[in-house]
């Protein structure tokens, strides 16, 4: 298995940047999510490293060797792509077979290979079948064998689950995520789903306009976005703007916009009256009758809204123009919160943390769909 | 609802009527007795088409015609399928302008380039030879081979030949393995395409054709310029019988839907 | 250029030069021909003059010609259209097999050489003809009219011979017809002939327009119906053309006639695509 490296890669179509001095290192046998919404540069990136697209400037190396001037067809990768590309008049035999044949195994060997491919993807049996004959989850997983079957060291994948519907994919990420371990293969994935990167991947790198925002474990990602991008991109959050007022005992205050006062342990290193975005992500927040003493953060709200989800339940809050979300596991309120019901928001410094605000302008249209407008 | 609809039905009858009637009117007048064309034939024979072999022109028309008409199909569908390649898989400068210039000839009135090649050919000094009609031919044929075949690879998923690159297939057998063979109805079409429009062709024959050995459309024409006796019908008729076994092998083959572009394929 | 960059030339190389040399170049050539003098006594040509276009733009004669070919154009695609249309609606209506079957029939005559089709023509319309001969037996007529070699006869057989393009061309544009848009304007209250006249109408324009020019070029420039069916007595442009070539020999003249002809189905085409994009003929579905 191999390890694949970037350094400093760019691509421009036309004058208009794609991909903007990325640098990426992945190392043998990890699994690594390119996450981010349409046009950030993902697919370009991946594109690049499968050989499909040239950079215009930086390194490319996969397994330490250069991979200037080489074609895809002689670089070890494994490709599936979003509409599998299953070559349509070939069964599904061939399909599998082609990778092998490309690279001169013996007739044995092939049907040796195929057979394994089958079984690695539970698809055993269906060799003679065309793929306009299979289902959509059955072609995904003969996509993923074909590509495997021949023993590339990296694995890429383009949006490979995109096209199945909620259940299969779920079902299907798991199995990937245990192929990948068993065989030990180097992974990267492209992705515009979050769900799919925090499940699949053991590090994430969130893509915005042509470059790398962050990456990280899926946890780490998750618990300290270092953008507000990332913050938005990945799960849900509560976004409240404000300046730094104070920082004493540990804690810092900040003053939102609408006159709040919040305390949040992440000071951040920020000067006193710099602009700062709170952010606390709405399971973090709780719901009291009374203000417990608990928390740092106790804030007098009014329920406008409330969404069951199942597992959770939604509430919409307001205090004067300030607006919060709550996520609630499992009715601690047991239905005792319906709207108007006057009750007090409550979360810890340590649960909330300090992020600089995206300027909207440097944003391309899918990803300020992403992050929403913002209260002026 | 049902009266339009037959309405429509029965006007519908009368126009295939109409558009069958010239086809069936030599079929049937062929088979005279007499010695001049009429309709209804004058008593019925065969002694007309007993006729042909004692015209050995016709037979050596047709002959010409045939081999024109493979020639041209053949060159053309090389050309066609290199430029269709190049104007649909690739993006490079200035491919719009050649798109149109390729597909320009549909637009120009075949007399016309037939006279432009006569007077071209003099120019530069080539004489009116097969050979020469067959280039006269490529320029009326390539464009159909281009759009046949470009709406076939535009129907084409990229990402299979990028599939069989990461495979790692090189670019001239991903080309024989996977582009070609998904283009083959689409080649065949045009192929099939260029054959009959070659075959057809009057227009640029008439100008081009060597004197001695003209194509059989040529043929018949200048022989009906000078009269219309039951032979030419005979020979007509063994014309349409064999254009008609072209198409029902055609609409076996590929469709006939396919060969027009109709066919939603 | 890089490798990648050099495939598209070296794919286009080969029929871009058969192009240039077997149709641009020829063009050219014609067109400068045709500004050039012919000298009737000696056959020689050369000099730069405009007395081609002179000639021919001068002589009412030629003129009416010119006319005559505009006519017939003109004529016959209006009349493909009234007779087509229907066939059209028809057709885009049927579904499955026979409208696989309908489809083929009237597209296997345009396999069919067109000297072949005109000519069953000349039987049909001849003095012992289908016509004549049908007139004679029901007791109408006692000698056999003249109906060869008029221009009723020419717009006859132009008929018959491009009638599938227009008929093709409105159907494809009305098989693109949304069903759902039918629907809509039946539960909006449109009753058939509202929704044919409000609907279908104006949504199958774009291909009328279509099978128009298509028509009107191969109309005006038709060489072989013409010949047969009108005969060296009624010419048009085309038939012009090839006697000046091929039988005086006054080739510049030739080629000036060519041009005009050109210049004549071009300004059709441009029409066309005047109309197209001024959006007048509704969206066109690529």
């Amino acid at each position: 298995m191999a390890t694949v490296e970037l350094e400093d890669v760019a691509k421009s179509y036309g004058g208009r940047p794609a991909v903007m001095g990325l640098s990426l290192s992945v190392a043998s046998g990890e699994s690594v999510a390119l996450l981010g919404p349409s046009g950030c540069g993902k697919t370009t990136t991946l594109n690049m490293i499968a050989g499909f697209i040239d950079p215009d400037r930086g390194a490319l190396r996969i397994g330490g060797r250069s991979m200037t001037g080489v074609p895809p067809y002689r670089r070890s990768i494994g490709v599936v792509f979003q509409s599998y590309a299953l070559f349509p008049h070939l069964d599904v035999f061939d399909n599998l077979a082609f990778g092998l044949r490309m690279h001169g195994e013996t007739k044995a060997a092939i049907a040796a290979g195929v057979r394994q491919g089958l079984d690695l993807v539970q698809l055993a049996g269906l060799e003679r079948r065309y793929p306009r004959e299979l289902s959509g989850g059955q072609q995904q997983r003969v996509a993923l064998a074909r590509a495997l079957v021949w023993r590339p060291s990296v694995l890429l994948l383009d949006e490979p689950l995109s096209n199945l519907d909620a259940k299969l994919r779920q079902e299907m990420r798991v199995e990937i995520v245990e192929l990948q371990k068993r065989l030990g293969i180097t992974m990267i994935f492209v992705t515009h789903d979050q769900e799919e990167a925090l499940t699949v991947a053991a590090r994430i790198a969130v893509m915005n306009a042509g470059e790398i925002e962050q990456i990280g474990a899926p946890t780490a990602i998750y618990a300290r976005p270092r953008t507000e991008f990332v913050a938005r991109f990945i799960g849900e959050g509560n976004f409240l703007s404000g300046r730094l007022r104070e920082t004493a005992g540990g804690l810092t205050a900040v003053e939102s916009d609408d006159g709040l006062r919040f305390f949040t342990a992440d000071g951040g290193g920020r000067p006193v009256g710099a602009r700062v975005l709170l952010m606390v992500r709405p399971e973090k927040v709780q719901l009291r009758a009374q203000p417990s003493g608990d928390a740092e953060n106790s804030l007098p709200v009014t329920v406008d809204g409330v969404s069951f989800l199942g597992p959770v339940t939604r509430y919409r809050l307001s205090a004067g123009p300030t607006r919060l979300t709550a996520s609630i596991h499992d009715g601690d309120l047991a239905g005792s919160a319906e709207i108007g019901r006057a009750l007090f928001a409550e979360w810890r410094a340590d649960d909330c943390l300090l992020l600089d605000e995206t300027p909207r302008d440097t944003l391309n249209e899918s990803a300020r769909g992403v992050l929403g407008g913002r209260r002026a | 609802m049902i009266a339009r609809v037959s309405a429509l039905g029965a006007w519908t009858a009368l126009v295939y009527a109409f558009t069958l009637s010239p086809i069936a009117v030599i079929l049937i007048a062929s088979f005279t007795a007499a010695d001049y064309t009429s309709f209804p034939p004058q008593g019925w024979s065969l002694r007309w088409y007993a006729e042909i072999p004692r015209h050995p022109e016709f037979i050596e028309a047709l002959w010409v015609s045939l081999v024109v008409a493979a020639v041209s199909a053949t060159l053309a569908t090389i050309l066609g399928t290199l430029a269709a390649l190049a104007l649909v898989r690739y993006r490079f400068r200035g491919r719009a302008i050649f798109n149109a210039f390729f597909l320009s000839p549909l637009m120009l009135p075949t007399v016309i380039l037939g006279l432009a090649l006569l007077q071209f050919y003099a120019l530069v000094g080539i004489t009116r030879t097969p050979a020469s009609l067959v280039c006269g031919h490529l320029v009326i044929t390539v464009p159909y081979v281009i759009r046949l075949v470009g709406a076939g690879l535009a129907g084409l998923d990229p990402s299979l030949e990028r599939a069989a690159m990461s495979l790692g297939a090189p670019p001239w057998r991903t080309f024989r393995a996977i582009t070609l063979p998904l283009i083959a109805p689409g080649v065949t079409a045009g192929a099939a395409f260029a054959a009959i429009v070659s075959f057809d062709d009057v227009n640029i024959a008439l100008f081009l054709a060597s004197p001695r050995a003209p194509t059989l459309p040529v043929r018949i024409f200048t022989y009906i310029e000078q009269t219309f006796d039951p032979l030419v019908t005979a020979v007509c008729s063994v014309l349409i019988l064999l254009t008609l076994g072209a198409i029902v092998a055609i609409e076996r083959g590929i469709g006939l839907g396919r060969l027009f572009g109709t066919d939603e394929r | 250029m890089t490798r990648r960059a050099l495939v598209p030339w070296l794919l286009i190389g080969a029929p871009l030069l058969v192009f240039a040399a077997l149709f641009l170049l020829p063009l050219v050539n014609l067109a400068a021909l045709s500004f050039m003098h012919f000298d009737r006594s000696t056959g020689a040509v050369g000099g730069v003059s405009l007395d081609n276009y002179g000639k021919f733009l001068g002589d009412p004669f030629y003129l009416g010609i010119l006319w005559r070919t505009f006519k017939l154009a003109v004529l016959v695609t209006v009349s493909t259209l009234v007779i087509g249309y229907p066939v059209a609606v028809y057709l885009s209506r049927a579904t499955g097999r026979r409208r696989a079957y309908l489809t083929l029939v009237i597209l296997a005559p345009l396999l069919i050489s067109v000297v072949v089709r005109s000519f069953g023509w000349l039987v049909i319309l001849g003095p012992n003809g289908l016509v004549n001969s049908a007139l004679r037996g029901l007791g109408l007529i006692d000698e056999p009219l003249r109906l060869l070699y008029t221009e009723t006869a020419i717009a006859l057989g132009l008929v018959h011979v491009f009638l599938s393009f227009m008929v093709l061309s409105v159907a494809t544009a009305l098989a693109r017809i949304d069903p759902a848009v039918l629907r809509a304007a039946a539960s909006l209250g449109a009753g058939p002939v509202r929704t044919f006249l409000r609907v279908v109408l104006p949504l199958s324009l774009p291909g009328v327009a279509a099978g128009s020019v298509i028509v009107f070029t191969l109309s005006a420039s038709a060489f072989i119906t013409p010949a047969l069916l009108g005969g060296p007595r009624v010419k048009v442009m085309s038939y012009l053309a090839y006697q000046q070539t091929m039988l005086l020999s006054d080739w510049p003249y030739g080629a000036a006639i060519a041009l005009v002809l050109l210049a004549m189905t071009s300004a059709g085409v441009l029409v066309y695509l005047r109309l197209l994009e001024s959006g007048r003929l509704g969206v066109v579905f690529r």
